[in-house]
């Protein structure tokens, strides 16, 4: 089978390469093989092979990618059937290394069946945005349980794929205070015509904090920030009191400084978010009402998942160059079909 | 009666004047008028007059103190005797504004009886940077909710009031403690008086690496007065899930954090302050509270060792002294 593969970390063109290798063996016990057809391109992905958050290198070289949308092809020995994992279901795979193959093997765990009305399309963009969303949304009311009622919830990066799902998963739950930040003007017109009764501000401009203020009358309780940098301690003096920054990423690779002293004054909290530990934090019974939810969202929310472009699976160097270009808009998504 | 004042915005050392002053008119239904016989010298004392923290909310009317010990004089109408508060009774202040003068009024629901077995020098010690203590105790055990007991506290700036009521708090709680003190000095003298506590001086270049090789479970939890440097190394110590509690900014400088290391530990840092805990729980919760520490001063009174005393009249060289600093025991300004 075909599958991109890395043996050493740096830029993505000089350490990528397009090969033959073989095909996954038998699943074993809690897990199966699945035949890989569209896997969306993350930050993460290209911070990987550079080596900015290193990921051990597997002897025969690593295949990138930790999510995708497949067909299960053998499922393994001890698979629980109440999970509907069988040959030729649609799945979501979520957080199994080296989904950019033509086939790999998951833990079944990792595996999400996909209702008949959603598309590849849609559920591939689902996997590590939808469910980054909905741990963000959780640790949301987890610091502020009236968070987005009393209080207004700031969704900064509010274009990207998180921002919308964020936006959209509020709207879900009737949290009506919900600020989105963007960029630039531009990006603040887009999101406009794609979301209603959402204020949007752009920090185009200087005033920007007090615009996020002025949007509600009231200092936000929480914000959602995956840009860091010198973005963390801005979103920080524009909470309210007790208010708390949930970090799911550093686009902005620069390392935040923070002051002390106001984080103590106002007591404000910083907590770091991250998918993977939807896996390992979350019950099974709450993971399973977590993918009803964001399959809901994406019937009431598709206007989120029309932006992409996809690449061939052989084009994952241009793919990713692409999925890098600022300003980015949509998904980049890479494709094998048979 | 005698009566501290900050006298001019800006350093309370040069601005702190001694007034006589009316004593206070008889208590009305529900307050107590107590002599005032020590209160510890708090950051915020000084802080307030310099403009740091707001005037009016740590010295009304320009008079320092929040907290203190002495005695009852008189109770107003409706003050249940029941409490132990009665004239003559020993009590501590548990929080107030302008507790430097020799008498004041409160309502008697701030004060506590000191038990008899604990004398003055303690008792006033152990409010607010006690309080602080336990706030940042409980801030610490709801972090740690799910990992197993054996996960150790990591404490620095260990040799601090604070931190070694803290480190008494979790001793007689079970809860091992990994303490961080700035020197070698400090380290053994705290370890003399913490037996099972392990102590790790911050001056020798290894000390994370002395931190991890000191317990088999990285802690959940780091408590922290300091920042600046001290931020990121403390997070890069934390287990996965862990969390940062900070409650001083001794070192100024901001820190440089890392946002992935934040993100794929899950990391937390939670700011906190004894004032947003006194708004957020209630008084009775507080006392029952307020018993552990008591505990703490009875079975460690060495903690509390180290204080010195200054007479009210002297108010602006106990500050000066609390101000200069290092020290390791509390300031103490007495009537």
């Amino acid at each position: 089978m075909k599958a991109i593969v890395y043996r050493q970390y740096g830029e993505p063109s000089e350490v990528l390469s397009y090969e033959e290798i073989s095909a996954p063996a038998t699943p074993g016990p809690n897990e199966a093989t699945v035949r890989v057809v569209k896997r969306m391109i993350h930050p993460i992905d290209g911070m990987m092979v550079r080596g900015i958050i290193p990921m051990p290198i597997a002897p025969g070289g690593s295949v990138p990618g930790s999510d995708g949308v497949g067909i299960v092809e053998q499922v393994g020995a001890d698979v629980d059937p109440s999970t509907g994992l069988a040959p030729g279901k649609r799945v979501i795979i979520f957080h199994a290394h080296g989904t950019w193959a033509e086939h790999m093997t998951a833990p079944a765990q990792s595996l999400i069946p996909i209702p008949d009305d959603v598309s590849d399309t849609a559920a591939c963009q689902l996997s590590i945005n939808g469910i980054t969303a909905i741990m963000l949304m959780r640790a949301a009311l987890a610091a502020d349980s009236r968070a987005g009622i009393h209080s207004p919830i700031l969704v900064t990066a509010a274009g990207s794929s998180v921002g919308r799902n964020l936006i959209a998963l509020a709207q879900m739950r009737g949290l009506k205070k919900v600020v989105a930040l963007v960029r630039s003007d531009s990006g603040a017109l887009i999101l406009k015509n794609g979301t209603k009764d959402v204020p949007v501000v752009s920090t185009q401009h200087d005033n920007w904090a007090e615009a996020v203020t002025q949007a509600f009358g009231q200092a936000p309780s929480v914000a959602m920030d995956p840009i860091s940098g010198e973005m963390t301690s801005k979103l920080l003096s524009l909470l309210a009191d007790g208010g708390t920054l949930l970090i799911y990423g550093s686009l902005d690779s620069r390392p935040p400084a923070i002051q002390t002293t106001p984080i103590i004054i106002h007591q404000y909290g910083l907590r770091g978010v991250a998918a993977p530990a939807w896996l390992t934090s979350t019950s099974a019974e709450q993971r399973a009402s977590d993918v009803a939810d964001l399959f809901e969202m994406t019937r009431r929310a598709p206007g989120n998942f029309n932006d992409y472009r996809e690449f061939a699976l052989a084009q994952a160097i241009e793919a990713l160059s692409a999925a890098q270009a600022t300003p980015r808009r949509g998904a980049t998504i890479l494709t094998s079909d048979d | 009666m005698k009566t501290v004042f900050i006298n001019a915005k800006g350093n309370i050392g040069d601005g702190l004047i001694v007034r006589d002053v009316a004593d206070p008119s008889p208590p009305a239904e529900g307050e107590a008028i107590v002599r005032v016989r020590k209160r510890v010298v708090r950051a915020v004392d000084y802080q307030a007059a310099s403009g740091l923290l707001p005037l009016n909310t740590f010295a009304q009317n320009g008079i320092p103190g929040i907290d203190g010990v002495g005695v009852v004089e008189r109770v107003g109408a409706k003050v249940d005797p029941s409490t132990g508060i009665s004239p003559g009774a020993r009590v501590i202040i548990m929080r107030m504004n302008g507790s430097w003068a020799e008498r004041v009024t409160v309502p008697a629901t701030s004060l506590m009886p000191t038990p008899a077995d604990i004398p003055d020098e303690i008792a006033c010690q152990t409010v607010n940077n006690g309080t602080t203590a336990l706030m940042l105790f409980r801030t610490a055990e709801q972090s740690v909710g799910y990992t197993p007991g054996a996960a150790p506290l990591l404490v620095s700036a260990a040799n601090s009031s604070v931190a070694r009521t803290l480190i008494g708090l979790a001793t007689i709680s079970g809860r091992p403690v990994i303490g961080l003190a700035r020197r070698e000095s400090d380290a053994k003298a705290l370890a003399s008086l913490f037996k099972d506590v392990r102590i790790i001086a911050t001056d020798r270049p290894d000390w994370p690496a002395a931190v991890r090789s000191s317990s088999s479970v990285a802690p959940h939890v780091a408590i922290d007065p300091i920042g600046g440097e001290m931020m990121p190394a403390l997070l890069d110590l934390l287990a996965h899930g862990g969390t940062l509690v900070v409650y001083g900014g001794l070192d100024p400088r901001p820190s440089q954090i890392s946002s992935v290391r934040m993100t794929s530990n899950e990391l937390t840092i939670r700011g906190t302050s004894s004032f947003g805990w006194a708004v957020r729980t209630s008084p009775s919760e507080r006392l029952a509270n307020f018993q552990l520490i008591l505990e703490v001063a009875r079975r460690m009174p060495k903690i509390f060792d180290g204080y010195r005393e200054f007479p009210l009249t002297e108010a602006a060289e106990a500050v000066a002294f609390a101000q200069a600093g290092p020290r390791h025991g509390a300031t103490i300004v007495t009537s």
